[in-house]
């Protein structure tokens, strides 16, 4: 194992920890590491001696959930009727709330504390943990009926409230059902997971922003950070005033993107057999990616300062193929087949 | 030895280590290692600890392209030292007492004859 393979091992299963003691622990191997490396052991060996990442990661946990002052899980099987209410204490600094089959919607509250409010059915089991600081809410379907009942119940759904005074880390996934989540502000480290179903963020201001989805369409409008990655497939990504300070990057299939007043240092959108249209991007990095369908765009910025990478086939392009000379800060890629490529630049404002 | 002493040991290495100037990973496994097995896994808890506790402090340095994570004693880490080795007397007394008491070679048939 190298030790970039056993880092992302031991990374992907410090989960319950804040972004923060993630990077930490990271950063101790990886330092250990080299310096054995550098005093004569071979990085392999030096990885066999370590152990599993599993055991490492095993341990660190175990360590935290002991360290900290441990609440017992709770595990709620709830009676009929009535939605319940699930509170964090205010030290809260990461939130994990994870469920199946049921929408989950994340909203903000001017004060109070993080909660989880939950009207559950009787084939429903929640868990509520806290520890060193992970607020985690788990909801499962006991007997795991998918129903096609789970699919009419949209009344039904998971509401997470969180402060404004709220600052830290949030990660929520569900299935089969769709995640909303409007005017969060001042987050760190942002996750929203789905599959089979849409995603639908408005007003987020978090440091990285990352959706995924499959076959559900991703709806993004008036968010900011630092990083924002969006991932689906075989439904269309819709963005529109969006601005991150070092990259964006969107990713379907077969279906189109729409990026709409877009600002960031790298913006990449790919796609396959649909097209991309962009109504005005300011980038400095500028990829534009699919095939038998268009690329449309609209560039703010002097095209002279970009240095351009185009290709088509059976298409118009008004890019030139292969452009590139001295002085040029800037770089636009565009690539398709069987259909046209139109970039137009206007002046910065 | 016990899980729970050594670690207590190792803890009191570690800031002994440090005593003589701040120091970062690799170096305070060769120095500690020189009086007791330590691996990256079992360090790396107890200098979380210390740092929560404010025993020792840290700050990075650039070395060979990379951030070396240096970590420096502090006040509380310097009385936890003082206080081990305040102890250290104590403790020989300690040992003294247990090593001279006479060995018996059949302590429970020694009970049984004094309830009769």
């Amino acid at each position: 194992m190298t030790k970039e393979h056993f880092l992302q091992e031991l990374a992907a299963r410090l989960h319950q920890l804040s972004a923060e003691e993630q990077e930490k622990v990271v950063a101790y191997y990886s330092e250990m590491i080299s310096d054995r490396v550098e005093n004569g052991n071979s990085e392999e060996a030096v990885i066999q001696d370590l152990g599993a990442p599993e055991t490492i990661a095993q341990q660190i946990c175990a360590d935290h959930d002991k360290a900290a002052e441990t609440m017992p899980p709770q595990t709620f099987s709830p009676e009929a009727g009535g939605e319940r209410c699930y509170a964090a204490a205010d030290s809260v600094q990461k939130i994990v709330v994870s469920a199946q089959n049921v929408h989950v919607n994340v909203r903000s509250v001017p004060s109070g504390s993080v909660r989880v409010l939950f009207d559950p059915l009787p084939n429903d089991k929640v868990t509520v943990t806290e520890n060193g600081g992970v607020f985690t809410f788990t909801q499962t379907m006991q007997f795991h009926l998918f129903s096609w009942f789970g699919l009419f119940r949209s009344h039904y759904g998971i509401t997470l409230e969180i402060p404004e005074s709220f600052s830290g880390d949030v990660c929520v996934s569900t299935c089969n059902a769709r995640l909303t989540a409007e005017h969060l502000r001042q987050l760190k480290s942002t996750e929203f997971v789905t599959d089979n179903a849409r995603i639908v963020m408005s007003g987020l201001e978090c440091e990285t922003l990352r959706v995924r989805t499959s076959n559900g369409k991703v709806e993004l409008e008036n968010c900011s950070g630092t990083v924002c990655t969006v991932k689906t497939n075989n439904a269309r990504i819709t963005a529109l005033n969006c601005s991150f300070s070092e990259g964006v990057d969107f990713h379907t299939e077969n279906a189109s993107i729409s990026a709409d007043r877009i600002i960031s240092d790298t913006v990449t959108l790919k796609t396959t057999n649909a097209s991309i249209n962009s109504d005005l991007l300011k980038a400095g990095t500028i990829t534009l990616k699919t095939n038998n369908a268009s690329i449309n765009a609209t560039v703010a910025g002097d095209a002279r300062s970009y240095a351009i990478h185009s290709r088509t086939s059976n298409g118009q392009n008004n890019l030139p193929a292969d452009w590139t000379f001295p002085g040029q800060t800037k770089q636009l890629s565009a690539e398709t087949n069987n259909a046209h490529i139109s970039v137009t630049f206007i002046p910065e404002t | 030895m016990d899980i729970q002493r050594k670690k207590g040991v190792i803890e009191i290495c570690v800031l002994a280590v440090l005593k003589r100037g701040p120091s970062y990973g690799y170096r305070i496994i060769s120095d500690v290692s020189a009086c007791i097995e330590i691996s990256e896994s079992t360090l790396y808890p107890i200098l979380r600890r210390l740092e929560t506790s404010g025993c020792v402090t840290t700050f990075s340095e650039e070395y060979n392209g990379r951030t070396r994570k240096y970590y420096r004693i502090e006040q509380p880490g310097i009385d936890k030292v003082r206080a081990f080795l305040d102890e250290s007397e104590e403790m020989r007394k300690i040992y003294t007492f247990v090593e001279q008491v006479p060995d018996n070679e059949h302590p429970a048939e020694y009970v049984e004859e004094k309830t009769k």
